[in-house]
């Protein structure tokens, strides 16, 4: 275990606010009781120390995964240090994954307005065992000084899963304003989901996917920034779905296809709980959409949401970073790794054969499909 | 599609895109092409320098090049760094009469928001752009007025 100053809790409330229970439909007819899916939900308040660090704990029941989401409400920077088991053991940290070529999560990065670790990541951290368990995490303002003696609210989501190898997740698709005036935006957005929906599916996540508006300009900020309006329209779910925003661009530029706001993305209602995409950069020049651009369309549906469920690109553009995967293939310059990976979901960027055609990307790895199923936002 | 220049494209030498012109070739495993497909968007400052960039990005983004967002890239980069460029305006004319050209248009008046001469010379054009792309220019200028 690394040495650590552990933080007071100068400050704690906490506050239970779920206990939903629900039998698993997708489950075949056996005779036996339906396996039973349990999402808890915590909030607690706690108070950095002197340093700016702070200490959540919290009590994992067995058989339970769960998801952390740290906020500052005075919107500076959080992040989580370590995760220490019941037995004083180091699950995660910080120091083991600072300069690494290899990336688990953001969660370690910290990040303005929120920032989410969702544990465990990868069937190598092993399972939640019983007991209190404690995250000691930072919080910086934003000149990224320790912010000494601050509020840093923090929700936990605990799951218990019984199929945790498939599993349904609630999307809400939602158009910014003047969006859906387009022509052609929303029959292209649709049949952009049903190829989400697909590839998905071949992954054993069911997406149910449901349309709404948002009064939202649609030149979209970039999702780091985030939108008030994103939480507020998640608070009035209660089933922690996926948000998923269609406007023109993005930051500005008419080219970013998409974007996820963190890697993973909180399962909360945040301002910065969402998926956003671009119809415009999939459009191109004549903003019209051809049967291939509906294609591309569809895979950065998936992309996109695969970092927010916490997959990382198995080899960054550099060939110099990849993720903490241990099937996804090594590679090291562009050709093997457009070899080796170009048809994997998560690469990043599509791999064109021609000047007009750009080869499916439909592939994960047993050890990616299982970072998403074990998103705690997924039944 | 929106023409048949999947392979050639126009280089303009004049201030008119309808001069008559030699061709550039593209080819599918062109650099700034391939710079222009990454995902994360390679910063057009960052872009290699060609003998002629101006004239291929140019080529690029009239070009039918997969996925879409390289040629609005390119447009995009084109208004960035050459809006000096004697070519600048024969090239983005008709980026704002033609609707199948209007997605170039939007990428070009976005980029040009940055550069109020640029702008100077784009934002008459988009004010009389066809209606379809009219008020999504509109919406964007107005967006940038309003910020702060």
């Amino acid at each position: 275990m690394h040495p650590h100053p552990r933080a007071s809790l100068a400050c704690l409330t906490t506050v239970l606010l779920v206990a939903a229970c629900s039998p698993d439909s997708k489950q075949p007819d056996t005779g036996e009781a339906p396996p039973v899916e349990t999402l808890r939900v915590e909030e607690q308040t706690v108070t950095s120390n002197n340093h700016g660090l702070f200490d959540v704990d919290f009590e994992v029941k067995d058989g339970e995964r769960v998801q952390l989401v740290l906020e500052d409400p005075n919107n500076g920077y959080v992040g989580t240090q370590l995760l220490i088991d019941p037995d004083g053991n180091t699950a995660l940290d910080r120091d083991d994954w600072s300069g690494s070529h290899n990336e688990l999560t953001e969660a370690l990065t910290g990040a303005q307005y929120a920032s989410t670790l969702n544990w465990p990541v990868r069937e190598e951290d092993g399972t939640l065992a019983p007991g209190v368990w404690t995250l000691s995490g930072e919080i910086l303002d934003r000149t990224q000084e320790p912010n000494k003696h601050a509020d840093v609210e923090a929700t936990i989501l605990y799951r218990t899963d019984d199929a945790p190898t498939a599993g349904t997740a609630h999307v809400v698709m939602a158009y910014c304003t003047g969006v859906r005036d387009q022509d052609g935006v929303v029959e292209a957005m649709e049949a952009g989901v049903a190829y989400w929906q697909e590839l998905y599916a071949s992954w054993g996540i069911t997406l149910t996917v449901e349309y709404t508006d948002i009064e939202v300009d649609p030149a979209l900020p970039d999702t780091y920034e985030g939108v008030e309006a994103y939480g507020e329209l998640l608070a009035g779910y209660d089933d922690y779905p996926l948000l998923m925003i269609v406007g023109d661009d993005i930051n500005g530029d008419s080219y970013i296809y998409g974007e996820a706001a963190a890697i993973p993305g909180p399962a909360t209602a945040t301002r910065i709980s969402a998926v956003e995409v671009s119809w415009l950069a999939h459009a191109g020049a004549n903003g019209k959409f051809s049967d291939g651009e509906i294609g591309i369309l569809g895979e950065t549906m998936a992309h996109e949401t695969g970092h927010y469920l916490g997959m990382f690109h198995p080899v960054e553009d550099g060939w110099q970073f990849w993720d903490a995967v241990d099937d996804t293939p090594e590679c090291n310059s562009m050709s093997q790794c457009q070899d080796k990976l170009g048809a994997n979901l998560m690469f990043p960027y599509p791999v064109c054969t021609s000047m007009v055609d750009c080869a499916p990307q439909d592939e994960l790895s047993d050890g990616q499909t299982g970072i998403i199923q074990r998103y705690v936002g997924v039944d | 599609m929106r023409r048949a220049l999947a392979f050639l494209a126009p280089l303009a030498l004049g201030s008119s895109a309808l001069a008559a012109e030699p061709t550039v070739a593209l080819t599918n495993d062109n650099v700034v092409i391939q710079a222009l497909r990454a995902r994360s968007a390679v910063p057009c400052a960052a872009l290699a320098d060609q003998p002629d960039l101006a004239a291929e990005l140019y080529a690029i983004a009239e070009a039918d090049v997969a996925p879409a967002w390289v040629s609005l890239r390119a447009a995009s980069c084109l208004a960035e760094r050459f809006s000096t460029d004697g070519r600048f305006v024969g090239w983005v004319s008709p980026w704002f009469t033609d609707d199948e050209r209007g997605g170039l248009g939007l990428a070009a008046l976005t980029s040009s928001l940055a550069n109020p001469a640029t702008r100077s010379v784009i934002e008459p054009l988009a004010r009389q752009a066809p209606l379809r792309w009219r008020d999504l220019y509109a919406r964007r200028l107005d967006a940038a007025d309003a910020a702060p």
